[in-house]
């Protein structure tokens, strides 16, 4: 079997908003198939990790390897910076994110969003990308909502397009930052349904999330952070079920 | 405190009453479009200089008024004259038909040609119009001068219209306009074109005709109902034609005779 | 339509002022006007976008001179930047015989500069505000989807920041059709040009005035109709979808 570079991988990243020291040294490898859900209490680092992944954020220490391929950092007087641009920009078609707030592009129809990148970026012809689209938005329930603006459709609706636009880039790893937090609590469920299938298939996904049915039921792996480190890692029956650390332990106690 | 606020707004109002009181009295305001040399002029201290200035003072005298000059510019002199900003204008205004619907006349004061100036070495025939198509005139807007050209050459001259004759001076100076059309006093003191080394020249005749675009010469402008007013002024400029004040002021701004037979008025 | 011909002609002929000769100058300066303002604003707004975006340069080197120049510009009165470049030029030693002067020496090249010049300014100020105002979130998506800045800011940024400067650069147009009733004083026969003349011609100011206001109102209309079309077309993605 010829040996498939490993989606995603990170080590020992740092990450320094002025004098505070955000992330501690984390390391992570996702293999091909992974579900990995971060999660931890607001400030503990996981978002800022999540987009270290795709150079959202610059860490200041640590390595990045996508797909076999290291991204090289240069110094300057700024900090620490990638040195090729047009690197760190073929690596983040790659990995595709979903945000929080959705962020669709609000001027363009949902059909234009999804086809968006894969023509501009990736250089699809426009029919093979719309088609692409097509079946995109079909499988995640709008393909009747194909011609509407962002600012027409609910959160859930938006959030399920963002996911059609990630999937368009047919990308090595899916990060999810908080997908649903934004949401109405009568429209998580779909999302996440949506989610799920994608994890059924085989995607490798990375996810920050505060759904702990959803870290349970579809995760290979949970990761537990706190102020920056890794407190627990493990499969979701160790980390979630068994917690070791009493942090953990009161983070996943019922808060009422 | 509130008595000494009570007290200013009295005293202000009172003298702003007086200000406008002082409207039907002796003073008469005449109008005059600054600058048009050597009728008027500034000088660099800023003073009101010119022969219009010095004629107008002498007629003040003789009638017995007391006048005070007030700046306007050409474009607004009519209106500002109907409209009483002002009680007369003595600004080179010629007496032409669709002015004298407008205003009462008093007997001209002078009568001067116009002429075309160009910079000396072009070669320009005013008497060939085709030779004319493209080239440029500057004039003053709502002048004699901007009718004659306007009916005369509108078809082929390219009319450029300034606010002031100083304008298009600058803009002759300057190379921007082939021609100017001219005042001949104003062109003299302006251009010197009379003088063998001055950078312009005089095009063609100077021009005086035909009376109905020029009009009957140089007069002062009142409202129509201001008949007493005008007469007064008409006997001024009589007077100092018969007593030699008029030669004498007239020498001292021209070499040459801008006069009129002010006896067949 | 006969009766029509003829009541215009009766209508012309009786009229001292409205004759067929200063309707043919009011016809004059409606060309001037409408071909200056459409230039001035046209030029202007193709400089304006890449000035918009050198304003919005981390780089000092670069965006300092684009802010010095909107600061000069939108800082003076059109009417002095005007008197400038057609007065002004003629003073610098030896202008005249450079081959600027073929464009200097008329009336309407200087005054298309100074318009052109003025609305640049105004309109580099107006995109450079609505860039700013692209949601941070968008632009993160484009970031993170692999787009280049120059592809982020030609397909995602600009777009996003036409649609919302579209009211305020539609009041720029506005403003600069009345803006330039100043040509008149570097002796444009444009429309208010020819209202002064008619003015100065016949003494009678509203009659001259009047007229021109009817002929700047109905250019304004045209103009506010259009930007009410662009509006609905390109702000279409605001809009709820029961309308």
């Amino acid at each position: 079997m010829a040996d498939t570079p490993i989606p995603l991988e990170v080590r020992d990243i740092t990450k320094r908003f002025g004098d505070t020291e955000v992330l501690k040294g984390l390391s992570l490898t996702a293999h091909k198939g992974d579900v990995i859900t971060l999660i931890g209490a607001s400030g503990s680092g996981k978002s800022t990790f999540l987009r270290c992944m795709n150079l959202l954020e610059q860490p200041n220490e640590g390595e990045l390897i996508v797909h076999g391929e290291n991204i090289a950092f240069k110094t300057t007087r700024h900090g620490r910076e990638p040195a090729d641009w047009k690197q760190v920009e073929r690596i983040r078609a790659k990995l595709s994110m979903v945000f929080q707030s959705f962020n669709l592009w609000a001027h363009m129809t949902l059909l234009e969003n999804v086809i968006e990148a894969p023509i501009h970026v990736l250089g699809k012809p426009k029919r093979e990308a719309v088609e692409h689209a097509r079946q995109l938005l079909d499988r995640v329930g709008l393909l009747d909502h194909a011609d509407y603006y962002p600012a027409q459709m609910s959160g859930g609706q938006q959030q399920r397009g963002a996911i059609a636009r990630a999937l368009a880039m047919d990308p090595e790893v899916m990060l999810f930052d908080e997908p649903t937090s934004a949401l109405d609590p009568e429209l998580v469920g779909d999302v996440l349904k949506v989610m799920r299938d994608l994890a059924d298939e085989g995607r490798t996904m990375i996810v920050v999330t505060h759904e702990m049915s959803f870290a349970r039921d579809v995760s290979s792996q949970v990761i537990y952070l706190h102020q920056g480190m890794i407190e627990e890692i493990g499969p979701p029956k160790e980390v979630l079920d068994n917690p070791q650390s009493d942090r953990l332990k009161q983070f996943l106690a019922p808060k009422h | 405190m509130k008595k000494l606020l009570a007290l200013t707004l009295l005293g202000m109002v009172m003298t702003t009453a007086t200000a406008q009181a002082r409207d039907g009295d002796d003073e008469i305001r005449l109008a005059i479009d600054v600058p048009y040399e050597p009728f008027v002029y500034r000088t660099p201290s800023g003073e009101l200089k010119g022969f219009e200035i010095d004629l107008g003072n002498e007629l003040c005298e003789r009638a017995n008024l007391d006048c005070t000059w007030v700046e306007q510019s050409w474009s607004g002199i009519i209106p500002g004259l109907l409209s009483r900003k002002y009680d007369a204008i003595l600004s080179s205004m010629a007496i032409t038909p669709a002015r004298a619907n407008q205003v009462l006349f008093s007997i001209p004061y002078y009568n001067t040609p116009s002429v075309w100036i160009t910079r000396r070495g072009r070669d320009i025939d005013i008497s060939d119009k085709a030779s004319l198509e493209g080239l440029s005139v500057g004039v003053q807007r709502g002048t004699i001068r901007d009718s004659y050209v306007t009916q005369m050459y509108g078809d082929v001259l390219d009319i450029r219209r300034y606010s002031s004759s100083q304008d298009v001076a600058n803009d002759l100076i300057a190379g921007r306009l082939d021609l100017s059309f001219e005042d001949y006093p104003v062109a003299v003191d302006t251009f010197h074109f009379r003088e063998p080394d001055s950078k312009f020249k005089q095009v063609g005749e100077s021009i005086k005709t035909p009376t109905s675009i020029f009009g009957k010469g140089a007069a002062m402008a009142f409202r129509q109902r201001d008949k007493a007013l005008a007469e007064k002024f008409n006997q001024a400029i009589r007077d100092v034609y018969a007593n030699g004040t008029y030669d004498k002021l007239m020498k001292q701004y021209f070499d040459y005779d801008i006069s009129l037979p002010v006896g067949k008025q | 339509m006969e009766q029509l011909n003829a009541w215009f002609v009766e209508l012309l002929s009786n009229n001292d002022i409205f004759t067929a000769n200063t309707l043919g100058y009011y016809l004059d300066g409606l060309g001037n006007t409408v071909r200056l303002v459409f230039l001035s604003l046209i030029i202007g707004l193709v400089l304006a976008v890449p000035l918009a975006i050198a304003r919005g340069s981390r780089r000092k080197w670069i965006k300092w001179p684009v802010f010095f120049y909107t600061y000069v510009f939108r800082g003076t009165p059109l009417l002095i930047q005007l008197y400038m470049i057609y007065y002004g030029v003629v003073f610098i030693e030896g202008i005249q015989d450079t081959f600027l002067w073929v464009i200097l020496q008329g009336a309407f090249y200087p005054a298309l500069i100074a318009f052109t010049l003025n609305t640049a300014a105004y309109t580099t100020e107006i995109f450079h505000g609505a860039i700013k105002a692209t949601p941070r979130g968008e632009i993160e998506a484009a970031r993170a989807y692999g787009m280049s800045r120059a592809l982020m800011m030609r397909r995602i940024i600009m777009p996003s920041a036409f649609r919302r400067a579209l009211p305020a650069y539609g009041n720029e147009v506005i403003f600069m059709l009345h803006a330039s009733a100043i040509a008149s004083v570097v002796t444009i026969m444009d429309l208010t040009g020819a209202a002064r003349f008619v003015y100065a011609r016949f003494y009678a100011p509203f009659d001259a005035f009047l007229f021109v206001a009817a002929i700047y109102l109905c250019l304004t209309f045209a103009i506010l109709y259009l930007f009410r079309h662009l509006e609905k077309k390109l702000l279409a993605h605001l809009k709820p979808i029961n309308g």
